[in-house]
């Protein structure tokens, strides 16, 4: 079988995008019935779907703080997901640090001591794998969160980048993330900060401050996204309440006054 | 939501055991909730499918994927002591997303317990027993060298109710949906001397292709067939087994149980049953000489019933069944589990026919 190559002549990735395309994002939000919040989201073939369960009171007395919540995360990467291997167990090295990064950077992020002496638990059902595995889960579990209703100070968009030659890439497949150095930088948009980035493999300095840069914009891009989202998500809770007339109100309050005296506005 | 009060058991018991039997969502006792089923949710495996029993906020749903890979029949024989011509393994995950309220201790053991259910009730089906003519099954690839061996995992994303059945639809589907990959027998055959031909040089390729496995004795090794079709489906989909579990009451049954009236009744008894077609030959010539006015006939397979083999049985849960009682549940658990089997057939057997012509 002939090596796929990572970019053509005429600077054309393995599946046919630009270097800095990013994959077709699928976004559900609120589809698991008994969870408090569940996002599923997908970056092109690699699909997660996150559920979050809280703030609840917590499993076991020992676990709780008095002050603030605490946060578990656990992540399920069954073996028909495709990843390398078969399928990994619960204390498997690479599961605890992927579960352990995924829960460090949203500890900072979600507001717990709104919710002292209680727990929030995530867990991160991965269904298919196709490269940029942090990535998607991140960005999932930030959805998943808002569904909830949870707290936060800001969205989390996470997005991977690699370097071949010196051209940058974002979001990547399999097959780039396993030839090419990468890292994985998940920015907070609003406030333009980085709450987390990886590297596994080495890059040169000059470029990797090119590549830093991209990676924030592209967490403003996914931000995007995720925002509308969650618009349309609230715009169906809210129809489906019967408010329907409150939502419009952000836009023309007169009228919502006129129309139902009773409503607050929302 | 998971835990009942005993009066709340009891009421519930109750209103089920009663002259006429209410359940929470109006359904009858023997009522299913909408079931829906689809294949090749898992494109990376080798066969995939998902149910969903119920809907809205009342929903179960399950996913099994199935994987096959290539093992050694001599090594496993060392291993297990049993030599086998295919293998299947079952894993089922429970996970903290569908049981929030369980302990880890809970969830493996509820995990253990789903994948030996599985098991138990799926390792007589006919795909994995030799054929009676070659004394191959369908898993083997060379016989008593190279086999497949069948992984179904299967991830429960959550559980409303009825997960056995959910789970057990979801299998069926998997494995409706297989496709073992084609692959070619290589024998080894020495240099040979005046038959060859002259450009043919001694350093010519002694692993010849043999085109039909059951006759040469000399066969070592396979090779992967470089088609671009997925494979072979597995043979007689049709009678793959189907499961009910039948909840039992002291003196009646119901299917398709809710949480709640799980946790009031939590006797249940799993039967796993698998139905082969007959042959019709028969039963079409006496239909095309009755007369014009008769209404039109039932399908074939409920008029001319197919023969049922009762695959496994399985009873959990606390309690106790008078053995008396045995015989017309199954008699029962055989109609339910036909009527199932029709249904999921004909919906797999429409699907299939619908990828088919979008390609």
């Amino acid at each position: 079988m002939s090596r796929q190559e990572i970019l053509s002549a005429h600077n054309y990735r393995s599946d046919g995008r630009r270097p800095k395309e990013l994959r077709d994002l699928v976004i559900s939000l609120g589809s698991h019935p008994h969870a408090t919040g569940s996002a599923y989201l997908s970056h092109g073939l690699t699909s997660v779907l996150v559920t979050v369960h809280g703030p609840r009171e917590a499993k076991s007395r020992s676990n709780t703080q008095h002050d603030r919540a605490v946060l578990s995360v656990g992540v399920d990467l069954p073996a028909f997901s495709g990843g390398t291997g078969g399928r990994r167990g619960k204390s498997d090295k690479r599961t605890l640090e992927f579960t352990s990064t995924v829960k460090s950077t949203f500890e900072p992020i979600i507001q717990t001591h709104l919710y002292p002496r209680s727990q929030i638990d995530i867990f991160i059902q991965v269904l298919q794998q196709d490269g940029a595995l942090l990535q998607a889960a991140i960005n999932a579990t930030t959805l998943a969160l808002i569904d909830a209703g949870v707290a936060m100070s800001d969205y989390v968009c996470a997005i991977t980048c690699a370097l071949h030659d010196t051209i940058s890439l974002l979001d990547l497949t399999n097959l780039e993330e396993n030839d090419l150095p990468n890292l994985t930088a998940a920015v907070l948009p609003r406030s333009s900060k980085i709450t987390l980035l990886t590297l596994e493999t080495r890059i040169h300095l000059d470029r990797f401050e090119e590549m830093f840069k991209l990676a924030g914009e592209a967490g403003k891009v996914i931000h995007g996204e995720m925002l509308n989202a969650v618009h349309t998500r609230t715009d169906a809770l809210v129809k489906s309440m019967g408010a329907d007339s409150g939502a419009q109100s952000g836009r023309s309050a007169d009228k919502q006054v006129m129309i139902d005296a009773d409503m607050d506005d929302i | 939501m998971f835990s009942i009060s005993k009066s709340e058991q009891s009421y519930i018991a109750t209103s089920l055991s009663s002259e006429k039997p209410l359940r929470a969502d109006g359904r009858d006792l023997l009522e299913y909730r909408p079931i829906h089923v689809e294949c090749g949710v898992a494109p990376l495996a080798n066969g995939s499918g998902r149910a969903i029993v119920g809907v809205g906020d009342d929903t179960t749903e399950v996913l099994v994927a199935g994987k096959l890979e290539v093992e050694d029949t001599e090594e496993e024989l060392q291993e297990s002591g049993e030599a086998t011509n295919g293998r299947l393994t079952c894993y089922v995950s429970c996970t903290s997303a569908a049981y929030p309220y369980h302990t880890n201790n809970q969830l493996e053991d509820l995990s253990s317990d789903l994948s030996s259910t599985l098991f138990q009730l799926l390792s007589s089906s006919a795909f994995l027993l030799p054929d009676t003519a070659s004394n191959n099954s369908q898993l083997s690839i060379i016989p008593q060298r190279k086999h497949w061996h069948l992984t179904l995992e299967a991830v429960i994303i959550c559980d409303s109710g009825n997960v056995v059945d959910a789970l057990f639809i979801a299998a069926r589907a998997a494995l409706w949906d297989l496709r073992i990959p084609k692959t070619r027998s290589l024998e080894y055959r020495g240099p040979q001397t005046q038959t060859m031909d002259i450009d043919q040089g001694p350093g010519h390729d002694a692993f010849k292709t043999v085109a039909d496995k059951k006759e040469s004795t000399h066969v070592i090794d396979f090779e992967l067939e470089d088609n671009w079709d997925d494979g072979v489906p597995l043979e007689d989909r049709e009678a793959l087994p189907v499961c009910v579990t039948l909840n039992l009451l002291p003196s009646k049954h119901f299917l398709d149980a809710s949480l709640q009236e799980e946790r009031s009744a939590p006797l249940k008894l799993h039967l796993a049953f698998s139905f082969t077609s007959s042959a019709l030959s028969s039963s079409k010539a006496q239909e095309m000489t009755g007369p014009m006015t008769r209404p039109p006939p039932p399908p074939d397979s409920i008029r001319n019933p197919p023969n049922a083999v009762l695959q496994g049985m399985r009873l959990s849960g606390s309690g106790d069944l008078p053995i008396g009682y045995i015989r017309s549940l199954l008699k029962d658990g055989e109609s339910y589990a036909r009527s199932l089997a029709y249904a999921l057939n004909s919906k797999l057997r429409e699907d299939d026919r619908k990828r088919a012509s979008e390609l």
